[in-house]
C-alpha cells in the first residue's frame, strides 16, 4: 500500500509541470524559454511547461478568464508598460525579497515588488545605414519630438501598435511624457501620416524593416548587437536623442492561486541565476539585470542612451481611454 | 416516434441553445448596460469608417462585376470561358489567401508594386482591392444569371420602334434589373462591413478599425467585454436591417427560362470591343490571375524553410476541425430541409426558413462574442474549438439548408404516394426512399462545408486557445512575424485544399 501511494506521488509529482504563460517570442527552439526548460528540468526533475500567447495581454487574459482554476504559475515577460495593468488584474502575488538583491537597484519593476526583472534595454529606432538615404537626421542634436515630426521619415518608418504590443504601448507611454492633451495629439497625429504602417507586434514590425520596406524600425539598442554579433553587419544602427530614452525592463510575475511552492522558488531562483543571466545578452539580445555579468563583444560597442524615465502611472481605465483617442488621431491625414 | 418531430428537436434544440440564446442574452446584456456613459465609449470614428468602406467597397464591387457580366454576357470576345473561370475561382478562395497573395503582388515589396511604385498598399488601397477581389464574383455571377434569364421581349420591341439601345438599356434593362442589383450590392455592403480579416491585415493604420477588428481588439487584447457587447450590438442592428432589406426577388427574373437569347446590347466596333477585352482581361489579371499565380510560385519558395512536423499536426487538426463542422453544418441542414418538406405546421415551417436564413446577418464577431459572454463559465467555449465548430456550422447553415432543399422538392409526389400506399412508414421512406436520392446532396454540403471551414479564420482568431493552431491560424501568424516565405508554402497547401475541394464539389454539381 505505502508503495503504491508513493507511486501515486511520485507519479502525480512528474505528471504536474511547472506552467509558465508567456508571448511567443519567449519560447521555441534556441529561445530563453528552451534554454529555461532543460535548466529546470536539470534543476528539479521537473518539467517547464511554457504557454505561448501572441502577446502579454492575451496571456494576462487567459489568466483572468480562468481566475482561480488557472494553470499558470506564473507569468513571464511583464514590462514596465504592463506592469499597472497586471497588479490591478489582483492576480499575482509579491515575490521574496531575498531574489530581489541579486537584481539591480536602478532596474526595478514597481515597489510592490511583485515583479522580479530578469532583462532590459533601451527602445530606439534603428536605421539601416546602406539603404538611408538622407542622413540628415543623424546629425546630431536630436530629440523624440523632432524626429518624429520630421518630413524626412515620412512613409519610411514602422512601429508595433501600440494596442497589442508590449514594446508599442512603452513607446506610446514615452511619447506621453514628452507631451500631453493637444500637443500629444498632433505629435501623434503628425507621425501617424508619417508611418508606413502600425504592425501587430515587434517582430512584424522588424521583418518589415529587414524586408527594406522602411528605412525606420521601433526596437531596441541591443537589436544593432545582434547584427554585429550573429551577421557580423555594421550598418544597423540606431538614433541617440538628446532628451533621453526610455527602458523597457521585463520581468517575472507570480501567480497568486499557485500552490507549488518549491518549485515556484526553484524557478524564481533559476530566472535570476548566472547560468540564465549570462544567457540574456545573447538569447534575448537585452541586458541582464547585474552588471557584473560578463557582456559579449558586440555589447560593449553600444552606446548607452542617456535614460528618460516614465514618471506619470496611469490606470487601466487611463490608459484604454488614451489608446481609444490614439486610434482616432491619425483621421483625417492623408 | 415520427421523424419529423425528431428532425425538428433535433434542428431547433442546438440552433436555440447555441445561436437563439446568445444573440437574445447578448442583446439583453448591451440594452442592460445602455446608458449616457456607455454611449460616451462608443468609438464613433469606428463606426464611420466602417460603413463609409463597406460603402465605397460595395460600389467598386458593383461596377466591376456588373460591366464584366455585361460583357460577357452581350459579347463574343477572346478568352470569355477563361474570364468566367477567374470570376468563379474567387468564391472557394479564403479571404486570408487574398491577403498574403495581394500582399505578395501589390505590397511594397511585391513585384507589381515595385514596378508601379506603390508606396504604401495598405490602408485605404488595400481594404478596397480586398474587399473588390471577395464581392465582384459574386456580383458578377448574381447579374450574368440575371441577364441570362431577362425576358428580353420588350426591349426588342422598343428597338424596332426606333429607341436607341442606350436608351433601352438605360429605361427597360437597367429597371428589369434593379432588383438583382440591389440585393448584389446589399449582399456586398454586408460582407464588406462584416469584413475581419481583409480590414486587420490590410488596413495598416489605427484609424482602418472597423467595428468587427474593435470587437476583436476588445474581446482578445483589452479583455473590454461592455464595450464588445456595445459594438456588437450596433453591429447586429445593422446586419438584421439589411438582412430585413435582403429579399431575393428571383420571380422576376425567371420569366423566360428556355427561350433563346438574343444579345441586344454587344459592342459593334471591332475597336471598341477590342480595347474593351483589353481592360476586362487586365483587371482579371492584375486582380485575380497575377496575385494567385504568385501565390502558387512563392510557395516552392519556403518548402525547405517550413517545420513540416509542427505543420503536419496544424494540419490534421485542421482537417479534423472543418470535418467535424461539415458533418455538423450537414446534419443540422438535413433535419431543416426534412423538416421545411414534411411539416404542416406552416409557423414551424417559417420558423425553420428564418432560422436559416438569420446566421447570413450575423457576423462571425457577433455571433462568436454572443457564445463567449453566454457560456463565459464554461471553459469548453474557450479552450476547446467547441465555439468554433458553433459558429462555423451555423455560418455553413443557409448554404446546406438550400442545397438540400432544393434536392427535397426534387423527388417526385408519385414516389411518396407509391411508398404509402405499399404501407412504408415515414422512417422506410427517409431510409429507403430519401436518403438514397439525397446522398449526392449531402456529400455536396459535407464537402461544400470542409471546404468553408478549412479557409475560415475570424472565429478560430477569436477562439483560439493555446497550442491548438490550425493552418489559417498559423498562416496568419507567419504574415505577423513577416514570415513571408513559409507563409506562401502554407498559403500554397492551403490553396490546393480548397481548390480540390471545390473542384470535386463542381464535378457533383455538374452531374446533377
Amino acid at each position: 500500500m505505502k508503495f503504491l501511494t508513493a507511486f501515486l506521488f511520485c507519479l502525480s509529482a512528474v505528471a504536474e509541470p511547472l506552467t509558465v504563460y508567456t508571448y511567443d517570442a519567449l519560447t521555441g527552439k534556441d529561445s530563453l524559454g528552451d534554454l529555461l526548460q532543460t535548466e529546470f528540468k536539470k534543476k528539479t526533475g521537473t518539467d517547464l511547461k511554457l504557454i505561448p500567447f501572441g502577446s502579454l495581454g492575451e496571456a494576462l487574459n487567459q489568466i483572468v478568464i480562468e481566475g482561480e482554476s488557472t494553470k499558470a504559475d506564473f507569468l513571464l515577460g511583464v514590462d514596465n508598460g504592463f506592469a499597472r495593468r497586471a497588479i490591478e488584474s489582483g492576480l499575482f502575488s509579491p515575490i521574496a525579497g531575498k531574489f530581489f538583491k541579486k537584481v539591480d537597484k536602478d532596474i526595478n519593476l514597481g515597489s510592490e515588488k511583485v515583479f522580479l526583472p530578469f532583462d532590459y534595454s533601451y527602445l530606439a529606432f534603428l536605421f539601416n545605414n546602406t539603404s538611408l538615404k538622407d542622413k540628415s537626421l543623424l546629425n546630431g542634436g536630436m530629440t523624440l519630438a523632432a524626429f518624429m515630426t520630421s518630413p524626412r521619415i515620412q512613409k519610411k518608418i514602422v512601429i508595433p501598435d501600440p494596442r497589442t504590443s508590449s514594446l508599442g504601448y512603452l513607446f506610446f507611454r514615452w511619447t506621453t511624457e514628452i507631451a500631453s492633451g493637444i500637443a500629444l495629439k498632433e505629435l501623434w497625429g503628425t507621425f501617424l501620416a508619417n508611418l508606413f504602417t502600425v504592425s501587430p507586434d515587434w517582430s512584424g514590425a522588424y521583418g518589415m524593416f529587414m524586408k527594406g520596406e522602411t528605412d525606420w524600425v521601433l526596437s531596441y539598442t541591443t537589436s544593432r548587437a545582434y547584427h554585429l554579433e550573429k551577421e557580423k553587419k555594421t550598418h544597423y544602427d540606431y538614433i541617440l536623442f538628446d532628451d533621453g530614452h526610455v527602458i523597457q525592463i521585463e520581468g517575472l510575475a507570480q501567480v497568486k492561486f499557485s500552490r507549488k511552492t518549491k518549485l515556484n522558488e526553484a524557478f524564481i531562483e533559476l530566472i535570476v541565476s548566472d547560468k540564465i543571466q549570462e544567457s540574456i545578452p545573447t538569447m534575448q539580445w537585452m541586458y541582464p539585470i547585474r552588471k557584473s555579468v560578463s557582456l559579449p563583444a558586440s555589447f560593449s560597442s553600444l552606446s548607452i542612451p542617456k535614460v528618460r524615465e516614465i514618471k506619470t502611472d496611469l490606470t487601466e481605465v487611463q490608459r484604454k481611454k488614451l489608446l481609444r483617442d490614439w486610434s482616432g488621431w491619425g483621421r483625417g491625414r492623408p | 416516434m415520427n421523424p419529423v418531430i425528431v428532425s425538428l428537436f433535433v434542428f431547433f434544440v442546438p440552433v436555440v441553445v447555441f445561436l437563439y440564446a446568445p444573440i437574445l442574452y447578448l442583446s439583453l446584456r448591451a440594452l442592460d448596460s445602455f446608458s449616457p456613459e456607455t454611449l460616451s465609449l462608443v468609438p464613433w470614428n469606428v463606426i464611420a469608417f466602417t460603413y463609409l468602406q463597406a460603402s465605397v467597397s460595395a460600389i467598386l464591387s458593383l461596377v466591376l462585376g456588373l460591366l464584366i457580366a455585361l460583357f460577357v454576357s452581350e459579347n463574343s470576345f477572346w478568352g470569355k470561358r477563361a474570364i468566367s473561370i477567374f470570376c468563379e475561382i474567387v468564391f472557394f478562395i479564403p479571404s486570408i489567401l487574398v491577403v498574403l497573395s495581394l500582399l505578395g503582388t501589390w505590397g511594397v515589396q511585391g513585384w507589381l508594386g515595385r514596378t508601379f511604385g506603390i508606396v504604401n498598399f495598405l490602408g485605404w488601397n488595400g481594404i478596397l482591392t480586398g474587399h473588390v477581389f471577395l464581392n465582384f464574383s459574386l456580383v458578377y455571377s448574381n447579374l450574368l444569371q440575371a441577364l441570362k434569364e431577362l425576358d428580353r421581349t420588350e426591349e426588342k420591341v422598343a428597338l424596332s420602334l426606333g429607341a436607341s439601345r442606350w436608351q433601352v438599356f438605360r429605361e427597360i434593362t437597367l429597371v428589369k434589373l434593379k432588383s438583382a442589383i440591389l440585393q448584389s450590392l446589399l449582399l456586398c455592403f454586408f460582407y464588406c462591413s462584416s469584413s475581419f480579416i481583409i480590414v486587420l491585415m490590410l488596413g495598416g493604420a489605427p484609424r482602418f478599425s472597423s467595428l468587427e477588428t474593435a470587437i476583436y481588439q476588445a474581446v482578445k487584447i483589452d479583455l473590454d467585454i461592455s464595450l464588445a457587447i456595445l459594438l456588437a450590438a450596433i453591429q447586429l442592428v445593422v446586419c438584421l436591417f439589411l438582412q430585413f432589406l435582403r429579399k431575393p426577388k428571383r420571380e422576376i427574373l425567371m420569366s423566360s427560362q428556355g427561350m433563346e437569347r438574343q444579345t441586344l446590347f454587344d459592342l459593334r466596333s471591332q475597336r471598341v470591343r477590342i480595347l474593351a477585352t483589353l481592360i476586362v482581361w487586365v483587371v482579371i489579371l492584375g486582380l485575380v490571375f497575377l496575385p494567385l499565380t504568385h501565390l502558387i510560385i512563392s510557395g516552392f519558395s519556403g518548402v525547405f524553410k517550413l517545420d513540416w512536423w509542427e505543420f503536419s499536426s496544424v494540419l490534421i487538426r485542421s482537417i479534423v476541425l472543418s470535418f467535424v463542422v461539415g458533418c455538423v453544418a450537414t446534419f443540422l441542414s438535413l433535419c431543416g430541409s426534412y423538416c421545411v418538406q414534411h411539416l404542416n405546421n406552416s409557423f414551424l415551417k417559417q420558423a425553420v426558413y428564418f432560422t436559416t436564413s438569420l446566421p447570413i446577418a450575423l457576423s462571425t464577431m457577433v455571433t462568436g462574442l454572443a457564445i463567449i459572454v453566454t457560456f463565459a463559465k464554461t471553459d469548453w467555449f474557450r479552450n476547446q474549438m467547441f465555439g468554433v465548430v458553433c459558429i462555423q456550422a451555423l455560418s455553413i447553415l443557409p448554404l446546406g439548408f438550400r442545397i438540400l432543399n432544393e434536392q427535397f422538392t426534387k423527388i417526385e409526389l408519385e414516389i411518396y404516394q407509391t411508398a404509402q400506399s405499399l404501407g412504408a412508414t415515414q422512417w422506410q421512406q427517409l431510409t429507403c426512399i430519401e436518403f438514397p436520392l439525397l446522398r449526392r446532396a449531402i456529400s455536396l454540403v459535407l464537402v461544400t462545408g470542409v471546404g468553408i471551414s478549412l479557409g475560415e479564420s475570424s472565429s478560430l482568431l477569436l477562439f483560439e486557445s493555446q497550442g491548438r493552431s490550425t493552418i489559417t491560424l498559423l498562416l496568419f501568424k507567419m504574415m505577423g512575424k513577416y514570415r513571408f516565405e513559409e507563409a506562401f508554402t502554407v498559403g500554397l497547401i492551403l490553396l490546393i485544399l480548397t481548390a480540390s475541394i471545390f473542384w470535386i464539389r463542381e464535378k457533383w454539381l455538374n452531374l446533377n
